[in-house]
């Protein structure tokens, strides 16, 4: 596959922030500025409709995913920047004409980020400020999506997730193009390491461990955190105090009941085993 | 319904310098000639599916052919002249349209503004089009309307167009606003926008800008931007991201033109 986009996909809360900013800060050498990360987000209604001509908020969401693989392919060929970074929330699912939503002839390659349920569980609950609970059946329900309240227009398309094991299965099992599956908690302990790996796969060279290290540093926690306090962020949502909130591997242990943690451990057992969540 | 040997070859446009043909999933294609408009509609669209694209694209289409500047833009009259208001999807500029319509202003245009040359040179004339805001309920429940007031545009769509009065006919244009929303802004405010950065955001305010080269547009479109340039201000009203009360952007707006 040649396309010129490399996806930077993961479920919500799993990691994809973080590692953006840490190829933001490898392409710039430089702080990241939150403003300007690299890799804009697929679901994108300005760039849908920019490419086309037609707004997409007279298309029902269905027909607008029909045509998502075309502005995918539009987008790879007239990009200035290869490759082109795109970050991406959906499952890789098919539209609603059989048709995955991702287009493979616009793809390279894609990197994804796979957390800790348990930990998204209680990040998620955080951002979305609702209930553990509610995190919970978000996680295991397969019809879960974002962007969908038909009373209004938000500047994203819609995005569908499925459930968490489904998400990790669409992308790490189901695509035609090559993915490099990335763990948030290798990312924490190992960073430069794991990041160094992601860098080299999506075909970003030359990679060498100074420059590794330097992103990993402009991109550290405290720096993102201290950033958003300085200038905000967009994708903090209205009612979420922070984005950047805890940043942590393994903290759902202590803010996770124990009948929770075992509700998600029973929904997901077989992909967390997978990934060695135990 | 094709076109032959097209030059401009986008996913739902394709356009040779005489017409534009537009498709739209599941509803229809739409061939754009000088004057005239044939629409091929699929099994399952309704008129009202039909006619929910004849504002953007094709009537922007339209006015590209016919040597007119179309904008991704709502349009209302302040005392007489023309405020365009841009800006990206859900920025709210049909919101602010029907705010300043719910101020006594004449609505002109509400998601494409089409730009003509002033036969006495400067500001170039913006003619009514599809003078109706088209809102979602949650903006519509904000300005204080029914929600169910509102014309339905599309069966499967909850938006709808509200009928305020449209003004009636074609006057210069005053103003160029493009809504800015910004994380990092507590209160909005109009900041000028001039030299390269207004031609900037002009150029960035044009619908489908991919098809004016090829098509043989751009002399003419260069023309009247001269003309917004020399005779219109340019406005940058940044807003809070969370949302600001659209009477209060209505209230910058008129100071800006007043």
């Amino acid at each position: 596959l040649s396309g010129a986009t490399v996806w930077l996909a993961s479920y919500p809360k799993s990691g994809n922030t973080w590692l953006r900013a840490v190829v933001t800060a490898w392409r710039s050498g430089g702080p990241v500025d939150l403003s300007h990360l690299d890799g804009s987000i697929a679901s994108s209604r300005w760039r849908f409709d920019e490419a086309l001509g037609v707004p997409s908020s007279s298309m029902t969401p269905d027909e607008a995913e029909l045509v998502r693989p075309r502005v995918d392919e539009l987008l790879a060929a007239t990009s200035e920047r290869v490759p082109l970074l795109r970050k991406v929330h959906d499952g890789y699912f098919l539209g609603p004409a059989g048709e995955p939503i991702i287009s493979s002839a616009a793809t390279r390659c894609a990197l994804y980020v796979v957390r800790d349920p348990r930990d998204v569980a209680v990040s998620l609950a955080h951002h979305s400020q609702r209930s553990l609970d509610w995190a919970r059946r978000r996680l295991a329900d397969p019809r879960a999506a974002m962007n969908v309240d038909a009373s209004g227009l938000a500047p994203l398309l819609r995005e569908r997730l499925g459930s968490w094991s489904e998400h990790v299965r669409s992308w790490v099992d189901e695509t035609p193009f090559e993915v490099e599956v990335l763990r948030y908690e290798d990312c924490a302990t190992a960073p430069v390491a794991t990041f160094a790996r992601a860098l080299r796969f999506a075909g970003l060279e030359p990679i060498d461990e100074a420059s590794v290290t330097r992103a990993v540093e402009n991109a550290s926690f405290d720096r993102l955190r201290a950033a958003e306090d300085r200038d905000g962020f967009v994708e903090r949502p209205v009612t979420a105090p922070k984005f950047f909130r805890r940043g942590e591997a393994g903290g759902w242990r202590d803010e996770l009941p124990p009948d929770l943690a075992a509700a998600i451990e029973t929904d997901h057992g077989e992909v967390m085993a997978r990934f060695g969540y135990r | 319904m094709h076109l032959a040997e097209p030059l401009v070859r986008g996913p739902l446009i394709e356009a040779v310098p005489d017409a534009v043909l537009v498709r739209v999933p599941a509803v229809g294609r739409y061939l754009v000639r000088a004057g005239a408009v044939t629409v091929e509609r699929m099994p399952d669209a309704t008129d009202a599916d039909v006619r929910c694209f004849l504002d953007e694209p094709v009537a922007a289409a339209a006015a590209l052919l016919d040597g007119e500047l179309p904008l991704r833009a709502a349009a209302v009259a302040v005392g007489g002249r023309a405020v365009a208001i841009c800006g990206p999807p859900a920025a709210g500029k049909s919101v602010l349209a029907a705010a300043l319509a719910r101020r006594g202003h004449g609505v002109l245009a509400d998601a494409v503004v089409v730009l003509a040359r002033s036969p006495r040179g400067g500001a170039p004339l913006v003619r009514p089009l599809a003078p109706e805001p088209v809102l979602w309920p949650d903006s519509a429940e904000e300005l204080g309307l029914a929600v169910e007031s509102g014309r339905p545009v599309r069966p499967a769509l909850a938006k709808r167009a509200y009928p305020f009065a449209a003004e009636g006919g074609q006057v210069p244009l005053a103003a160029v606003v493009s809504l800015d929303p910004r994380v990092n802004c507590t209160e909005p405010q109009a900041d000028r926008v001039a030299g390269p950065a207004k031609l900037g955001l002009l150029l960035g305010a044009r619908w489908h800008a991919p098809l004016a080269r090829p098509l043989g547009r751009e002399p003419t479109q260069f023309a009247i931007l001269a003309g917004v340039l020399s005779g219109a201000t340019c406005v940058r009203l940044v807003r809070p991201h969370a949302g600001a009360p659209a009477a209060d952007l209505a209230r910058i707006v008129e100071a800006v033109v007043g």
